[in-house]
């Protein structure tokens, strides 16, 4: 039996939220990059890279796989055609939003910013006023979620509100 | 090549009925309750009176020169893990088998005894030694029945750690004991940076419910899906490792990984380490590293210097998946410790310790390499998996479960439902994308002194993603890429692992004439059929 | 195993057939628009501009508090509509959860309004994604008493329910008789977890909001899951109780929560078809029963509910009747109005149908709002940024109806909301047909008992 096909928007079946598989993620190292308002028509799509390792794998040394994080982007206007920005900025952002950390700068094109070794995270395009802010506070204008986000409780799973799919 | 053992006899009145040990929190599906894998039980020595077989002792080092012979007996024994006793198998005695140290270039003959209850080989993992020695069932050799003997000619032109162990039906006769390290001397007595004393480990695990060991299926191997995936780790066939060290010892650490499908991520507490050398070479430069991961048949050389008195814990940490909650869980195993006592070491290699060593030697092989790194594969594989009439519990949850990937599955989140996959149901694959034909249909021939470039995908979009350790007999292969990206740090492996998803690019160097395998070392997923044939043709 | 699919698959196909009204012509896809003579459009407000505009809806019922609300679903917000003058809704709030770009999952799924004492409020559900921030949040408290003036509308509570990611799709707020107001949610566990909104609105340690929880007694459950969808709790005037009617992943059960700590199974439906339950709805006196179950050509069924609630059997299996607006689709919502059932029908839009006779349906009137392409199964994404769908769950979402005047309001997730009326009803009072005056609407005053 193959993975569904497509994800499963079942509003109101139990407890219900979206399925992960297929189509939403082009691969296991993908992440697909969504237009915030402000750019609606610009594209992305970021890959995560095993980080350097002489191991066959790159892990941390509680296990979390270490990943290079390279974006790849198009359509998106001159930053500061949205304001006072001068520069768009990739975060690597934890799931409760608490913790921003800056990856670095971004452009259209394919740019190979930091390191990732989060478990789950977002991963977060601003405008800002310049490629070094120490902080996130223009709009966002990308944005995508760890292919790891799809690891759901099996309550939200199909099998368990009992539709064969 | 054979790896089945349908004629085999059984004689057990151990049951398939008893409950998996299951992570904490985790219950069974509904659908399987109940269930039980369509094969009949087998455990080592069909019942016999465990206080009638000999207890096992530790591995012994046995030094062996050019033209030596041994004699490897495997045979039934007893071992105490945790207070229950159980009859497992070993070689001459010893869990593990005797570690062979022998210098490089050596020559050895190995009269081996097959004295347990199955038919039986011995594989010389790494070494490139004549193909008639390899150990391959219905390849090199007829596989060895019980209570005849078969004698191996075994060379070393490498230096570095290697492992033999069985190559009929690893999945038990490994799982139960069956393995031993090689110690190949360089005539460098500076090969590696300077330490004050070495270890080898065999690691490996065990699945026990209860005072029980969990019986394996006697027709084909249970535990197919992900491999068994024991719950009692063991280091040198032991629960519980102790080495007691001096203040600033370096120590230098030969790992290997002999368990059936675990991959491990070690670390000395917070202990520095640096990585020197890995299956058939060392690095091109030495790495400083904060853990060590070893999957199945893998093997890496590591120094740690232990600077504090105290106890470090010889941990494995990896990141779990709760089925459940959807969320990854830390999960830790201490395999053992490392008591640092006060007094200092002597001498001091804190300053040899600390510098990281270019191994320019290694460097100057590969470069002779360097023309075919980016030349086009010769040969492409894809990794994947095909099942039949597994329980529909099961089919329904792996639907489910695939919805994301993790690139190594480190534990087993689901065992009983594992447990009660077999190769009855599930054929794993290595498939050929240039013919289409698939495992022990393929044949390739290459040319003796060629370069092979063989590209592996692991395709994640099959039933059951996972991560495959792939092992070619005989040769030597450097990993030039991985998933595109330029490996910075070379060393030659016999043993590579396939991250789900990723695609690896391997260099052979194919410098051995004969029939060679390549196979996934996860025992269950070889015992599916996951091999294949590559002649060097001279 | 495979039996019991195969033989669900079997019922599930041949009961729409029979549910189908007879004489009812069932038009082809393209002519699903406009409604029945009887059925007059009040307004329509196309409430987002995105493809998904709204999940489930509520309308206070006081007339001097024309208010109602609007869960944006995956937009992450809620609307306030002002409907004093019902055929120009004017929207007076848009709130929306904070960095609603970066918040995944179905979103706004319900709202509830409430009254404690001299405050109203409003309780927005919502369901996030793990990976997802505010993958804990069940729900967000707001007072709006002070509305119209939206200025005045101040969140007061979040609950969180941290053991069981991925928030409440379900609530149901109740005026028990005991006098408490009480808020029923659905998580991701077997069972439907009860809060005290007075302390809820009261602030203080969360866990002290919990009064306790209702089991779904599903086979499931042993693995912690098989939770409830949807449920209705409703006073049982003949049998002075109050019961809990409770629709999940197993079937239907309800339960006496007049001891909310300690809740007491009356009885069960299940059975072939009916094991992902989804709605459970009784008639005023309890003595009926309209369920949904969630799949492709499934109706709604009817129910007798009278053996099991005066303990003579145990489970209920058998249906007595059955409808559906169009068989090869899938109805979805519903709100008794005795012995009106209105109907948010997915890509069928507003029906309504009554039990005059339970055994035999009728249908009543209708509007299709859904403006959509028939679709087939289940599928689809909002979350990645599709504009099209593959399930038929499309349409009509919710549906709420104000018993003071008969205002009917209905939520479409692919068009927003719409607001009708239906010549003939006017508003609803159970006394006046004879049955006890009890419907999703709460008497937030004087609660639930006959005076």
């Amino acid at each position: 039996m193959q993975r569904p096909r497509h994800l499963v928007l079942a509003p109101c079946l139990l407890v219900t939220l979206l399925v992960g598989a297929g189509t939403a993620v082009s691969g296991p190292f993908d992440i697909p990059l969504l237009p915030g308002p402000k750019v609606p028509t610009a594209e992305g799509e970021a890959r995560l890279l095993f980080a350097s390792s002489p191991f066959g794998v790159a892990v941390t040394v509680d296990g979390r796989h270490r990943y290079d994080i390279r974006i790849a982007l198009s359509g998106l206007p001159d930053p500061t055609s949205l304001g006072a920005y001068h520069a768009y900025v990739a975060w690597e952002v934890s799931t409760d939003l608490a913790d921003w950390h800056r990856l670095g700068a971004v452009q259209n094109g394919t740019t190979t910013v930091g390191q990732t070794s989060r478990n789950k995270f977002l991963l977060v395009i601003t405008a800002e006023p310049d490629s070094m802010p120490s902080d996130h506070s223009g709009p966002t204008v990308m944005h995508g979620t760890s292919p790891s986000g799809w690891l759901q409780t099996f309550m939200t799973h199909p099998m368990f509100r009992g539709i064969s799919q | 090549m054979q790896h089945d053992m349908s004629d085999m006899v059984m004689d057990s009145d151990s049951t398939m009925s008893m409950p998996i040990p299951m992570p904490p929190g985790m219950v069974m599906l509904p659908g399987l309750v109940g269930l039980l894998p369509p094969v009949a039980p087998f455990l080592p020595g069909g019942g016999v009176d465990p206080t009638t077989v000999p207890l096992a002792v530790p591995s012994r080092i046995t030094p062996l020169a050019d033209g030596d012979t041994l004699d490897l007996t495997a045979g039934l024994l007893r071992r105490v893990i945790r207070g229950n006793s159980f009859v497992m198998y070993g070689f001459n005695g010893q869990v593990p088998g005797p570690l062979i140290r022998v210098p490089q270039n050596a020559t050895i003959t190995v009269r081996f005894h097959n004295r347990i209850d199955l038919p039986s080989t011995v594989h010389w993992h790494g070494v490139r030694l004549d193909n008639g020695s390899d150990g391959v069932p219905g390849v090199t050799q007829d596989p060895v029945e019980p209570g005849d003997s078969f004698t191996y000619t075994v060379h070393f032109p490498d230096a570095g750690i290697y492992w033999y162990h069985p190559h009929v039906r690893e999945d038990i006769e490994q799982a139960m004991g069956l393995y031993g390290n090689m110690l190949v001397d360089s005539p460098d007595p500076a090969y590696y940076s300077p330490a004050n004393s070495e270890q080898a480990l065999m690691l490996s695990d065990l699945l026990i419910h209860a005072d029980t060991l969990i019986p394996f299926g006697l027709e084909s191997p249970d535990f197919v899906l992900m491999g068994r995936v024991g719950n009692v780790p063991l280091v040198n066939g032991e629960p519980g490792y102790e080495l007691h060290v001096t203040r600033g010892e370096v120590v230098r650490f030969h790992l290997t990984n002999v368990a059936s499908s675990r991959t491990w991520n070690l670390s000395f507490g917070d202990a520095p380490m640096k990585v020197l050398a890995s299956d058939v070479s060392r690095f091109e430069r030495e790495a400083r590293v904060a853990s060590v991961v070893l999957a199945p048949a893998e093997r890496y050389v590591i120094e740690t210097r232990f600077d504090r008195p105290g106890r470090v814990p010889l941990l494995n940490r990896v990141q779990a998946i709760d089925h459940y909650m959807g969320e990854f869980v830390a999960h830790v195993d201490t395999l053992g410790w490392v008591t640092v006592d006060s007094a200092a070491a002597a001498p001091d290699y804190a300053a040899a310790f600390d510098s990281l060593r270019v191994n320019g030697t290694v460097s100057a092989d590969i470069e002779r390499f360097r023309p075919w790194f980016d030349k086009a594969p010769d040969k492409r594989i894809t990794l994947t998996v095909a099942t039949t009439a597994l329980p529909l519990a099961t089919v329904q949850f792996m639907s489910i479960d695939t919805a994301y990937f993790h690139p190594v599955e480190w534990v087993d989140g689901m065992p009983e439902m594992n447990w009660l996959s077999t190769g009855k149901q599930v054929r794993w694959i290595l498939r050929d994308d240039d013919s289409g034909l698939e495992n022990e249909a393929i044949d390739w021939h290459v040319k003796h002194g060629s370069v092979v470039k063989l590209r592996i995908f692991n395709d994640p979009k099959s039933f059951h993603p996972m991560q495959h350790p792939i092992h070619l007999h005989g040769q030597r292969m450097l990993v030039v890429s991985r998933d595109g990206v330029a490996t910075a740090n070379l060393v030659w492996k016999d043993t590579v692992l396939i991250p789900v998803g990723s695609t690896v690019d391997l260099l052979i160097d194919a410098s051995n004439v004969g029939a060679w395998m390549l196979h996934c070392h996860i025992a269950e997923h070889l015992g599916a059929g996951m091999m294949l044939t590559m002649h060097v043709d001279g | 195993m495979r039996g019991t699919l195969a033989l669900t698959a079997l019922f599930a196909v041949a009961a729409p057939v029979l549910a189908q009204d007879a004489g009812m012509k069932v038009p082809s896809f393209d002519q699903k628009t406009g409604g029945s003579p009887n059925m007059t459009l009040v307004a329509h407000v196309v409430n987002h501009p995105g493809a998904w505009k709204a999940a489930d809806i509520e309308i206070e019922e006081e007339l001097s508090r024309p208010y109602l609300y609007l869960s944006g679903f995956v937009n992450n917000d809620f609307q306030i509509y002002d409907i004093k003058d019902p055929t120009h809704p004017k929207m007076l709030l848009d709130w929306s959860i904070e960095n609603p770009e970066l918040h995944r999952g179905i979103g706004a799924m319900d709202g509830k309004y409430f009254k404690i004492g001299t405050h109203y409020y409003y309780a927005q559900s919502f369901q996030f994604m793990q990976g997802s921030p505010d993958t804990d949040l069940g729900a967000v408290i707001f007072d709006v008493t002070g509305l119209p003036d939206a200025a005045t509308v101040k969140e007061v509570a979040r609950i969180r329910y941290p053991a069981s990611p991925g928030g409440f799709h379900n609530t149901f707020a109740y005026k028990h008789s005991d006098g408490r107001v009480l808020y029923f949610a659905t998580v991701g566990e077997s069972k439907a977890i009860v809060y005290d909104l007075a302390k809820v609105v009261a602030g203080g340690d969360p866990a002290s909001w919990i009064v306790g929880d209702v089991p779904n007694p599903t086979p499931f459950r042993q693995n912690g899951a098989g939770g409830y969808h949807d449920f209705y709790v409703g006073y049982d005037v003949g049998r002075l109780r109050d019961v809990f009617y409770g629709a999940g992943l197993g079937g239907y059960s309800a339960w006496d929560v007049t001891r909310p700590e300690a809740p007491v199974q009356l009885f069960t439906i299940t059975g072939l078809g009916f094991d992902i339950a989804h709605t459970f709805t009784p008639s005023p006196d309890g003595n009926y029963a309209v369920t949904e179950t969630e799949y492709q050509y499934t109706p709604l069924r009817i129910w007798d509910l009278k053996e099991g609630q005066d303990d003579q059997r145990q489970n209920l299996d058998l249906p007595i009747s059955a409808w559906t607006a169009d068989w090869r689709d899938l109805s979805h919502n519903h709100e008794v109005r005795w012995p009106f059932v209105f109907v948010s029908a997915y890509e069928d839009g507003l029906f309504v149908f009554d039990l005059k006779n339970p055994k035999v349906p009728r249908t009543d009137g209708w509007f299709y709002t859904c403006h959509c392409t028939h679709e087939h199964g289940f599928g689809g994404n909002p979350n990645a940024g599709w504009e099209s769908t593959t399930s038929v769950e499309q349409g009509a979402f919710g549906v709420d109806v104000r018993n003071a005047d008969g205002l009917i309001v209905l939520s479409d997730m692919r068009t927003g909301l719409w607001l009708f009326r239906m010549k003939g009803f006017d508003g609803w009072n159970g006394k006046d047909i004879g049955m006890p005056n009890i419907s999703s609407v709460q008497d937030w005053d004087h609660g639930p008992v006959p005076r």
